[in-house]
Order: C-alpha cells, then structure tokens, then sequence
C-alpha cells in the first residue's frame, strides 16, 4: 500500500522512483544468503528487496530507522553497512526517529528535493492522505467481500478504486476519489442475512501490511468468506503519530485503553496494539484472532505471553502463525483451514448467537 | 512481627542491580530472599510456564521465579523500559512483570516499579520510594535507603572496572551483605593470554549458561576482559564513528567494549557469549563479527540454548585458545625478528 501511496507524487514531482520487482521467494532467499543468521524476517525480505532495486538501477534507498526496543530501528545501519560490503554505490536516507516530524520531514527531503517546509508538509499530508484513502477502501472491501451476491464484483471494484486513487494527485481529487470508492463499494449487492465468521488479524506492523511477507493472509481469508478485522493499519500508524488527521480517533490511545488490564505500560513494538485489540475485538464479537509476527521478534513475545491470559479471560481462540523464511503457504493454508472449522464449529455449538456488534473499521 | 519477605530471583538484571536493589530492601528492614544459583532443573521448571519461542534467560527467570514464590510475601520483578539517558533495555525487560505474572498461577503480589530513565517521573530512585511507599514505609525512610543503596551500587561498579571478577562480587556480597574494602581477589598477575568476554551480563555470569567459561579460561591461564572492566567514556569513544548509535543500553556497552578490545590490541582474542533468539545480540553480533574480520583477530561467538550441551561447548572453547595462542606467538616471534 505505502508504494501506491508515494510513488506517484514522488514521479510527479520529478524524481525517478524505481519499483523493485513484488518481493518473491527469490528476493527472500537473496535477504537470507547476505543477512546476518538471527536477524528478523522483515530484515531479510527488505534486504532482498534493496538488493534487487540496486539491481535495476536505483542509487538512493529510503529506510525508516528508529529508536525503541525493538530492533527495527537499527535495521538501516546494518542494512547499510551489508549493502556497501557487497559493492553497491548508493546513498541510505534515513530518518533518525520516524515518531519525530522534524526527521520524516528531512527524509522526504532528501527524497523529494523540495526546499520549503510548506511544501515538505503538502507532500506529508498528500502521503497521509492517500495512505488512509487506500486503508479505507481495503476496509471496505474486507467487509463487501464476504458479503457479495455477485462473485468477484469486489475484487473488480477494489481494484478500480485503488487505480482511480493512484491518479488522484491532488488534494480535492482525492477526496472526490474517495467519495467514489464509497459509493462504488455501496452500489455492491449484497447477499441478505449473511453473518459471515470475523477473525482479527493481530501482529506486527510489517508482518500484518505487507502482503508479500504475510503470504497475503488477509486477501485469502477475504476470498474464503470471512470477514477480517485488522488491528494495525498503516495509515492509523503514521496518523497516531503526527495526528495530521485530528478527528481520526488515535488508534494507540485506543488499544491502550483496552490492554490496561493486561498490559499497562507499551513494550515496544506493536504489543500494545496486539493485546489490546485483542481485547477490543473480543468484546465486538470476533470469533477468532489470528496474530502474526516473524519469528523472535520480542515485543510480540511479551504480547503473546500475555494473550494466553486474554485467551483465557475472554474465551477468544487464538492463532499464533510465526513467519521466517522457512515458512511455506501450504503449512499455513492448512492451519488456517483448521482454525476456520473450529471457529465454525464453536460458532454453530454455543447456544447462542454471536452478539450484534458494530464494525469498529467503519466510521 | 515477622519482617517483610521480598524475593529476588537470580536471574537477568540480578547481575547487574543486586547490591542496589538488596541493600534498600535491607535498609528498609525487610527480608532479602534470592533464589538458589542456576541448575538444569530449574531452568527445566521454567520451560513448564514460559513461552516457547522466548529467550533462555527468560526461561530461567520463570524457573527462579518457581524457586522462591512460596518462601515470600513480594516478588521483586522490576520493568526496565530505560536505564540510561539515551538507552533502551529490551522490549521483554519491559513486558517481564505481565509476562510472569499471567503465566504462572498462584504467585505472590509483585512489585515491579516502572523505570524508565529518560524522564524525571521513572527515574530509578523515584520507581524505588514508590516500592517503598507501597511496602509502608515514609518517604525518608525509603529516600535514606537508596542513597545507602546507590553508595553501594557505586562501589560494585567501581570494582568491576577495577577488574574484580562480578561473580567474585556479588558472591563476597552475599555473604557480607555489604561490600568491604578489602580487596577481594589477590592483584592478579597477567595471564599468559588476555581472552575479552564479552555479552549480556545475564548470560555470561549465569552459572548454568557459562559453563564455568571463566573458570575455564583461568585454568588456561588466561585473563579477562569483560563489558564491565572498561569506562564509559572508552565506549563512547569508539562508538562515536558509528553512523547511528545504539540505543540498547547493554548492546551499546557490549559493543563499544568489543570494538576497544579490537582496536586498541587490548586482547588476543574475544569470545561473544550470546543466547539464541535474542533480538539484540542479532543485530550487534555481526558488528562485532565485522571488526573482528577488520582487525584479524580470533574471535568465537558461543550460542547457548536449552540444548547446549558441556561437551560442544567445551570443545569449541579449547580449539578457541589454541588458534588464539596460537596467533599470539606467531606475532610475538615476528615482533622479535623483525
């Protein structure tokens, strides 16, 4: 979605953006041969992928760094440091502390080569703007999709919604865009008295957006009937932060609301945002949470430490799928498969029905 | 009335804050329980509660956690999210309280105090009168402890880096419940070979983990150089090239302790001691596996799991000291003739 986001008013403002090709086994194999062993599988998938842009001519790369527990932040450094082991000739930009506006605003100009600040912030905003756009109508489409009375009417309409947004370069256009992308998905029939089953899908931020390092979970889930409600998005992420967005509700303060029982202070990472929607989700009638994160990764540890209790607590079961490289679709398919007929089977044995709920993604 | 029981498992930051944190507790007049020195049985109990993908020190702590929670009243589990201006600890140090509070049944209340340095509220010293205060006792009491409780924690740092062994330390420590001025350890003559060790304190001083690495190594008449032993201000010089630095606390202590081993020829060859799926040893080690390349020196990474065993272990650790010896006459004899 973040590549949708910028790489057209990158284009329209004159710098060449080179796409590297959709991240495959390939790119990830490359990330694994030249990442140190331990490192985390967004670490070596990212790698991969800078490796191939390298390949196809790029010679600047743009790394959000960090500063926080997790280790994320230092990914830029060594990826950094890899790169130019290997040979390549290529400026890192990077932003010292992406929770800082100040520092995303540098990185963007380093990108961007704009010189006023009020056009750095156009630009920022544009970005927030087309990113929630995006979000909103992947919300959308998790929600019609299950729904449809016509097969692949959804997929069609997302499809052209995302296009329309992508040409959508301009502030009022892209408010126009997203009015469409509404209707669009309005006009969409419906098929009467579905209830369809609704899993959340919990984790960690790359592991949850990326479609390409989660094996596009949530896609394939949509595309078997159900309804999924995600817990992070990345729209909500940059806006909890920069609140460009001030009436959006910050989804952080949310979650940690919810996760004060459990979890009272934020252990890095997004293991406040994982117990908390957990506990959101349970009460809204989720019938199941699936939490992704790649394998080691420490603040989801904590969180998953803790979900066994909130499992516990609330009666809500809980999937745990742990990426690395080593993962194949079919042992997922197959869990999730396994996952779905218990939901269905707790759902049809309790006595009664699932709790009327409202969709906290919509709105 | 029976004094207060609080019990503080051997495990983690033990090695790094056990004159502190037991020297306030005893000032307060409550009663220091520490659970019994790391065995293979207790790490095993911990197995039974821990998750299964979390760190080996994180099991042991669950394992000495199960050791004491009936023998006390309180749990001393404290939440690092900072110890240090600029620092971070690790993200499990931040979640340890939840975690071992929701995976084990029946324990005792926990006390864990919030510290997190950067700010004036969480500072160390504000987290402990909270304790305090929670424990009843007045503001001055508690504020009396931890200064008794800081001069002792400044002594314990200033005989790491005279280069007192910290297990020498802590053990004279446990036994004299203070520290004394008498030097502990007769001024050691120089080995034959100086070997840096290097990692987190947790699992280089962890009985079970290390497999008396240090015993070993001084059986080999070698001496050695930890994190501990050198000053801030080195560290912070060597770091200060780097392009970013590091916020973890102990990765960054671990690090600029590497490179000025390295780099000044301090040593003859440097053992990095790390537990498996530790995010931060991830990201650290082959920075030091770099410079260790760069500057052409014998240098051996040691991962310990749950199934490490003695005998791999002490078979890579002798192969070790052999190249390093090896080496070092090599140079010595060229140094001669040249």
């Amino acid at each position: 979605m973040l590549h949708i986001a910028v790489t057209r008013l990158f284009r329209d403002r004159g710098v060449d953006v080179i796409l590297p090709p959709k991240p495959t086994r390939k790119t990830l194999d490359l990330g694994t041969k030249y990442s140190p062993e331990f490192a985390c599988f967004p670490f070596k998938l990212t790698l991969g992928n800078m490796i191939e842009a390298l390949e196809s001519g790029a010679d600047a790369i743009f790394m959000p760094g960090g500063i926080g527990p997790c280790r994320f932040g230092y990914y830029d450094a060594i990826q950094n440091q890899i790169l130019k082991g290997l040979g390549y000739h290529f400026t890192m930009g990077s932003a010292e502390d992406p929770d800082r506006l100040s520092d995303m605003l540098d990185l963007m100009k380093q990108v961007a080569g704009l010189r006023t600040k009020g056009a750095l912030l156009k630009l920022f905003y544009l970005i927030l703007v087309r990113l929630s756009i995006l979000d909103y109508a992947l919300k959308r489409y998790f929600y019609t999709k299950p729904r449809e009375a016509i097969p692949n009417e959804t997929d069609m309409v997302f499809r052209e919604s995302v296009q329309l947004i992508d040409s959508s370069l301009s502030l009022p256009s892209l408010l126009r865009a997203r009015l469409k992308t509404s209707s669009w998905f309005r006009k969409i029939a419906l098929r009467p008295g579905v209830t369809p089953l609704r899993i959340g899908i919990i984790g960690e931020l790359f592991m949850t957006v990326e479609p390409s390092a989660n094996t596009g979970i949530d896609m394939r889930l949509a595309r078997m009937g159900i309804e999924v409600w995600k817990s992070v998005w990345l729209s909500d992420w940059v806006n909890d932060r920069f609140r460009f967005k001030p009436f959006t509700r910050n989804q952080l303060k949310l979650s940690a609301r919810y996760a004060r029982p459990y979890l009272r202070f934020p252990s890095g990472g997004e293991s406040m945002e994982s117990v908390g929607k957990t506990v959101l989700f349970a009460k809204r009638g989720v019938d199941g949470i699936i939490h992704i994160f790649p394998f080691t990764c420490m603040p989801e540890l904590v969180a998953q430490t803790i979900l066994t209790k909130v499992q516990r607590d609330l009666d809500i079961p809980i999937l745990t799928l742990i990426f690395d490289e080593h993962t194949a679709q079919g042992g997922i398919d197959t869990r999730i498969e396994a996952f779905i007929d218990l939901l269905e089977r707790r759902r049809h044995s309790s006595t009664f029905a699932s709790p009327i709920s409202t969709h906290p993604n919509r709105g | 009335m029976m004094s207060m029981r609080v019990g503080i498992p051997r495990a983690l930051l033990y090695y790094r804050y056990f004159p502190l944190w037991n020297t306030f507790f005893r000032e307060l007049g409550a009663q220091v329980v520490v659970s019994r020195p790391s065995t293979r049985k207790v790490l095993e109990e911990g197995f039974k509660f821990a998750d299964d993908d979390v760190c080996i020190p994180i099991k042991m702590i669950f394992g000495h956690v199960l050791n004491i929670e009936d023998k006390v009243d309180y749990l001393f589990i404290p939440r690092l999210l900072s110890d240090n201006k600029t620092g971070y600890c690790c993200p499990m140090m931040a979640g340890l309280p939840e975690m071992i509070k929701y995976s084990m049944p029946h324990l005792p209340p926990i006390l864990d105090p919030f510290v997190d340095e950067r700010y004036r509220g969480t500072r160390l010293s504000g987290a402990l009168s909270k304790v305090g205060r929670k424990l009843k006792y007045n503001f001055l009491q508690t504020r009396r402890a931890y200064s008794k409780a800081r001069e002792q924690f400044d002594q314990f740092q200033r005989r790491m880096r005279d280069g007192v062994s910290v297990l020498d330390l802590i053990n004279a420590f446990e036994t004299n419940g203070c520290f004394t001025d008498e030097p502990l350890t007769e001024k050691e003559e120089d080995g034959s070979m100086k070997i840096g060790v290097i990692g987190h304190p947790y699992n280089l001083y962890d009985t079970l983990f290390n497999f008396d690495l240090f015993k070993r190594l001084k059986e080999a008449n070698a001496s050695i150089y930890t994190p501990e032993r050198i000053h801030g201000h080195t560290i912070d010089h060597h770091l200060r090239r780097l392009k970013k630095d590091i916020y973890w606390t102990l990765g960054r202590e671990i690090l600029g302790a590497a490179f000025h081993l390295l780099e000044s020829r301090v040593v003859d060859g440097l053992i990095y001691v790390t537990c498996f799926s530790c995010g931060i040893d991830s990201m650290i080690e082959p920075l030091v596996g770099f410079r260790a390349k760069r500057e052409a020196s014998p240098y051996m990474a040691l991962m310990i799991d749950e199934h490490t065993g003695i005998g791999g272990f002490v078979t890579r650790l002798e192969a070790f000291l052999d190249t390093a010896r090896r080496r070092k006459f090599n140079s010595d004899d060229e140094r001669r003739t040249s």
